[in-house]
């Protein structure tokens, strides 16, 4: 008998899938106010990510498997150290009831099962994350770079900082103002776009979403190439093309030469023939 | 003297330098097909530097697509009139210009026109060309060759994939652009592999064509004709394949190439939305990102398996005769396993699925220039071949959004499997007709009028002596002396 999980793919902000994929997948957007986790011991997943965006109840149950062998444990449910009373809504079900109204109340709450062996679970409760891109962005000098920031809800503001090495400054102070460029396609995505770049503009860069309950970070990291970079595998590659091109065009003239000579060398024979045969 | 005279070939070498011809083509299948493949991988990249969304950047892959499938034909008709190693040189060229321009690109427009257009020009004169070479160097070893050499497509991907991505994020995509067009230059080595070859066959056609054109002038042809031929007349010592535009094209008014013809539009239909829609429709039955993506390199591992295999084994005298038959049989497996596609609701399920699909479909794409040289001759083959391509174009471009139009008012994958699995079979059902069609016409015909007819055939257009011999096998060589007798005698 397998116990249903509910799966919250879309708060605990999976892979971001294509566009196109997105469509076939069944509707995995669930609304905000009914939410109930549950982790199923001593099976697990022991871990569990849930986003909050905004203030809201949620219902978190462990569950014992009927098919295990741990029969009436003591059960406690913490956070941090403080102990939560719980109810029962069902056999081997335990659920207490948080109110997320505030940063406070968001974090980690964990269930513990105390009997032959002690088990524990935990919810993590947490922002939206968003994705930024953990590998560098890669441009050139004098080209544009882009940063996107993404995630699944709408926070209230999007803000940028660079990090100058000592603080966090804030994009918008920095100068020359048209530099930098913020745009916002929708408003669970921003951009930022740095024109004209100079090897100066490497380093790290953050995106900020700020939520009601807080804000949520990206981190990017950029660097500036020179052209020059990719120049050279590109000279190496067209190196070897004109060098394979020569050395087949060489051998090619070199066995036609060959053939010649060996048809010459033929005619001849076959002119002496006549002659020995006389 | 002698060393004017080119030596001819008795007959296709069936190696020797034919091998190097298959490493040549084998190149080509990687530098076109492979690259197209990976172009893909940087539409993530576009998407986020030009802020456009994923529909728009798609069309790059259809433009090149259809460029490549449509300019075919004009690849064949340079490597015919100019030379295959020209045709194949120029097109390296054009296409490495067009993704080293596209390295520098400002707009999502730009890319359409360089990476687009230019590129797919540049493959499409590089990719039928070589697979017509490699039919010349081959008789009794073409299905193998041409299977190493089309394995090319799966084998490139494979190995591009990764080093592409590991470009992107060395270089980003700008000087990853530019070494795949350093790479891409590769074409022109390929080009210079491309010796030409000269097959008896074909210089004893000619003449008698030759001859043709001095009657046909006398009987007042049109002036077009005549001003076509009097210029080939000239050109005719210097190369033995040098037909007349409008001869050339003759094989499209053959009944055997038009049922070809169809049939392939209707495989094309079938078989291309489902490298599309493959993967959405494993995540909406409920499979993982990884799984799915794992269904997608079974695919082209067995695909590549399917290409070097078959090809082998359709070589073997035994399917020899038969080679029409195994590659309807291809086509009509893959038509099969898409009709029990919708079943198929769980990953162990389509695994398989993904076997066999792959599997036949390697098959059939070795089998596609070997049942074209069958049909038209080996000197025809590359503008066949050119025709044969420019057919896949449009179905390639109205399939997948057709079946995607399906999947969104139906709201299932069913409709458009099913579509796709009766388009291939129809495709298949199609040549099984018109091989028993054939052979009812020969047995009910009376033996002498089917010889003459036959000999008719030979005086017009000297690639059918080609292809009929191809069928007779054993009693080709009588077939030829016998021929000649009869050429003379006129």
């Amino acid at each position: 008998r397998l116990l249903l999980l509910l799966l919250c793919t879309s708060l605990s902000g999976g892979n971001p899938a294509d566009a196109a994929t997105q469509e076939f997948k069944p509707g995995n957007k669930l609304s905000v106010d009914l939410s109930e986790h549950v982790i199923v011991l001593p099976a697990g997943p022991f871990e569990k990510n849930i986003s909050v965006a905004s203030p809201t109840e949620v219902d978190l149950t462990c569950k014992l498997d009927e098919n295990s062998n741990l029969k009436n444990p003591q059960v406690t449910w913490k956070k941090g150290s403080e102990t939560i009373s719980h109810t029962s809504k069902a056999p081997n079900s335990w659920t207490i009831k948080v109110t997320i109204s505030e940063s406070s109340h968001l974090g980690s709450y964990t269930c513990f099962l105390k009997a032959e062996k002690e088990l524990s679970a935990t919810f993590h409760l947490h922002v939206p994350p968003i994705d930024g891109r953990e590998k560098p962005v890669i441009a050139y000098i004098g080209d544009t770079g882009v940063m996107v920031c993404k995630t699944e809800h709408h926070p209230r503001a999007w803000k940028w900082f660079m990090n100058n090495g000592t603080e966090l400054v804030s994009i918008d102070k920095i100068l020359p103002k048209d530099k930098y460029e913020i745009l916002s396609r929708s408003a669970s995505e921003s951009r930022l776009e740095i024109h004209r770049l100079t090897v100066a503009d490497s380093g790290e860069y953050w995106c900020e979403a700020d939520f009601v309950l807080g804000p949520g970070k990206a981190r990017f990291e950029v660097r500036v190439l020179s052209v020059a970079e990719p120049l050279k595998p590109f000279i190496a590659v067209v190196a070897e093309v004109a060098i394979l091109v020569t050395l087949i065009g060489l051998y090619e003239v070199y066995s036609k030469k060959r053939k010649a000579k060996e048809g010459e060398k033929e005619f001849d024979q076959i002119e002496q023939l006549p002659n020995s045969h006389i | 003297m002698a060393s004017s005279r080119r030596t001819r070939h008795a007959g296709p070498p069936d190696g020797g330098w034919g091998w190097m011809i298959v490493a040549g083509c084998f190149l080509v299948t990687i530098c076109t097909r492979a690259v197209t493949r990976c172009i893909s991988i940087f539409f993530v990249e576009f998407q986020a530097y030009f802020g456009q969304d994923y529909a728009r950047t798609a069309w790059i892959h259809s433009i090149v697509d259809c460029a490549t499938m449509l300019c075919a034909p004009l690849g064949s008709l340079i490597s015919n009139h100019v030379s295959c190693q020209v045709g194949i040189m120029l097109g390296g060229l054009l296409a490495s210009t067009g993704l080293i321009l596209s390295s520098f690109a400002t707009s999502l427009e730009h890319l359409y026109l360089s990476l687009g257009v230019l590129t797919g020009l540049g493959f499409a004169l590089c990719y039928s060309p070589a697979i017509a070479m490699v039919g010349k160097y081959f008789n009794k070893r073409k299905a193998l060759a041409y299977g190493i050499a089309m394995s090319g497509s799966g084998i490139g991907t494979f190995i591009l994939a990764p080093v592409v991505q590991l470009l992107i994020e060395q270089f980003s995509w700008r000087g990853a652009l530019l070494i795949l067009g350093g790479f891409v230059l590769n074409l022109c080595v390929c080009g210079a592999l491309m010796r030409p070859i000269s097959l008896k066959e074909d210089c004893k056609a000619a003449p008698e064509l030759l001859e043709q054109n001095y009657v046909s002038e006398t009987e007042k042809q049109d002036l077009k004709r005549m001003s076509i031929s009097s210029p080939l007349i000239k050109l005719w010592p210097r190369e033995c394949l040098c037909y007349c535009s409008w001869k050339e094209y003759d094989f499209l008014l053959m009944p055997g190439f038009m049922v070809l013809a169809v049939s392939i539009l209707f495989m094309a239909y079938g078989c291309s939305p489902l490298f599309v829609y493959l993967v959405p429709y494993a995540l909406s039955v409920g499979v993982s990102h990884h799984q799915a993506a794992f269904l997608m390199s079974i695919l082209g591992v067995v695909d590549i398996i399917g290409n070097i295999t078959f090809g082998w084994l359709t070589d073997r005298r035994c399917l020899k005769k038969h080679r029409y038959f195994c590659y309807l049989f291809a086509v009509g497996m893959d038509g099969l396993s898409c009709l029990f596609l919708p079943v198929l609701q769980s990953f162990p399920l389509l695994v398989p699925f993904s076997f066999t699909f792959g599997y036949f479909d390697g098959a059939y794409v070795t089998l596609i220039p070997v049942v074209t040289a069958d049909a038209v001759g080996t000197p025809l083959l590359s503008s066949a071949l050119g025709v044969v391509y420019f057919l896949h174009a449009i179905p390639y471009l109205v399939s997948p959004p057709v079946a995607g139009w399906l999947v969104d008012t139906t709201g299932s994958y069913t409709a458009s499997f099913l579509l796709c699995g009766f388009s291939m079979i129809f495709s298949s059902a199609l040549l099984c007709f018109a091989r028993l069609a054939k052979k009812i016409k020969r047995t009910h015909l009376p033996s002498l009028t089917g010889n003459t007819a036959l000999k008719q055939h030979i005086w017009t257009n000297g690639a059918i002596a080609y292809s009929v011999t191809a069928e007779l096998d054993q009693r080709d060589v009588e077939f030829l002396a016998v021929d000649t007798n009869s050429f003379s005698k006129r």
